[in-house]
């Protein structure tokens, strides 16, 4: 009896040690692939909702009687619309064939939207740009979340559905963005990211106005005079939804206009860690715009070349509070943002001096 | 491809994606006696656009848009 008992132990460590580490990994796999299944369908089911808002607020800017079909499709069309990269082997020149490829997709998007929703003013074609835009990212999160999912399942790899459940936590969140942003851009209201340009506004408003035009696409330039300085004010036209071309207006302002600055002050929204405070303000040197880097390539280019000081406030937000309707708390900061770009020129620059102020951000629910 | 992954826990998940109710408030300053105050949001507010509405402190009838928000809230966790 205890021979075979230890028999059949023996029969059992042997099963066990070669079947586990197959059957284990199997069995982990199962988990992961459940796992990646019910947060790919919350994926899908917030991407066809922003698609369903998106085509709602589309149609509500047709003409009368204008079949609703053909907006679905030119929207889906727009939902797998793609950007190349340029190549990157040679890199000398690659900022602005970037710049050409991005305005060539984003004059696209725009003369799109305009048809799908004629009714819509130029404002307004903006904003429901900016929700397509939503509406494509949530598409792409999804697309690619999914072929991570399929590849794994298909080919049994543990470890490639692994590095998709890795990720996923940030995944959702900025899917959870996304659809909030959707109803910011739905509504026209201001959000996070525009504490830049609302703080230059301001700052315009509190000083005394010499002169104002369109100094670049969606670019709005106030010269303005403060206590003795002049100051270049630049920021996106509103209160659509867009970000200008500070990057351009800035290189106008130096090399077309022989602006001799004195300082270039860049006021962006930035991404705060985790715990830290919303709506809080920082000081630094560099440039402070986000996005594909072009218009930080442009600034920090001409003022190594004049030899211009750059500074940069940030007001610190999560990647949620930047996209969706803008929190009364980063709303506060504008006025301590004001107070410190006053600091900074007071401080840097001598009296009679120029100053460049650039408002970084998205516009939209912000007006001129 | 789409139908390889319909179906799986979709009616869950359905319940479980959460709606973010936002009210935003239009924050609007009296251009004649500079008193603040704020009113739920209406289509077609923006910053710095005027408006014609009454003061309730002193009755002028012309605003300025300074500030529209929402006040903070928790967000839901990620899942």
């Amino acid at each position: 009896m205890g021979i075979m008992f230890q028999l059949l132990w023996f029969l059992f460590l042997l099963t066990f040690f070669f079947i586990y580490p197959y059957f284990g990994q199997r069995t982990q796999l199962a988990f992961v692939l459940r796992y990646i299944e019910k947060r790919l369908a919350i994926l899908k089911q917030v991407r066809d909702e922003v698609r369903d808002r998106t085509i709602s607020t589309i149609k509500t800017y047709i003409e009368g009687g204008k079949d609703s079909s053909s907006i679905e499709k030119e929207l889906d069309n727009l939902m797998e619309f793609f950007y190349i990269a340029p190549e990157s082997m040679d890199p000398s020149g690659i900022v602005y064939k970037l710049e050409h490829i991005l305005e060539i997709g984003d004059s696209r998007f725009e003369e799109s939207v305009a048809r799908m929703a004629p009714r819509a003013d130029v404002h307004r074609v903006k904003t429901l740009t900016n929700l397509v835009e939503v509406a494509r990212a949530l598409n792409l999160i999804y697309r690619v979340v999914r072929h991570y999912y399929l590849l794994g399942r298909r080919t049994a790899n543990y470890f490639l559905a692994l590095q998709i459940q890795i990720q996923l936590p940030m995944i959702m969140e900025l899917a959870e963005s996304y659809r909030q942003a959707s109803y910011a851009f739905l509504k026209g209201l201001p959000i996070g990211d525009g504490i830049g340009v609302l703080s230059a506004a301001r700052f315009v408003r509190e000083s005394k106005k010499i002169s104002e035009t369109e100094i670049a696409k969606d670019t709005w330039l106030d010269v303005v005079e403060f206590e003795g300085r002049k100051v270049f004010v630049v920021r996106p036209i509103g209160p659509g939804g867009t970000v200008g071309r500070p990057g351009e207006a800035v290189r106008k302002l130096v090399y077309e206009m022989d602006t001799n600055p004195d300082l270039i002050i860049t006021i962006d929204a930035a991404l705060k860690l985790e715990g830290e405070e919303t709506g809080k303000i920082a000081e630094g040197v560099g440039v402070a715009i986000g996005g594909p880097g072009i218009d930080k390539f442009k600034i920090e280019t001409l003022a190594k070349e004049k030899g211009v000081p750059l500074y940069a406030i940030v007001i610190y937000q999560s990647i949620i509070e930047a996209i969706t309707p803008m929190r009364e708390n980063i709303l506060k900061s504008a006025d301590t943002v004001v107070n410190r770009v006053k600091e900074l020129i007071r401080d840097k620059v001598p009296s009679n001096g120029t100053a460049i102020v650039a408002g970084i951000g998205n516009t939209i629910g912000v007006g001129l | 491809m789409q139908e390889n992954v319909k179906g799986f826990g979709q009616e869950g998940a359905l319940a479980r994606a959460r709606i973010v109710q936002f009210n935003p408030i239009t924050q609007l300053k009296c251009k004649s006696c500079s008193a603040i105050h704020t009113r739920p949001h209406k289509d077609g507010d923006y910053i710095f656009n005027s408006v014609e509405e009454k003061c309730p402190n002193c009755g002028g009838t012309s605003h300025l848009i300074i500030g529209i928000y929402v006040e903070d809230q928790k967000q839901p966790k990620p899942k």
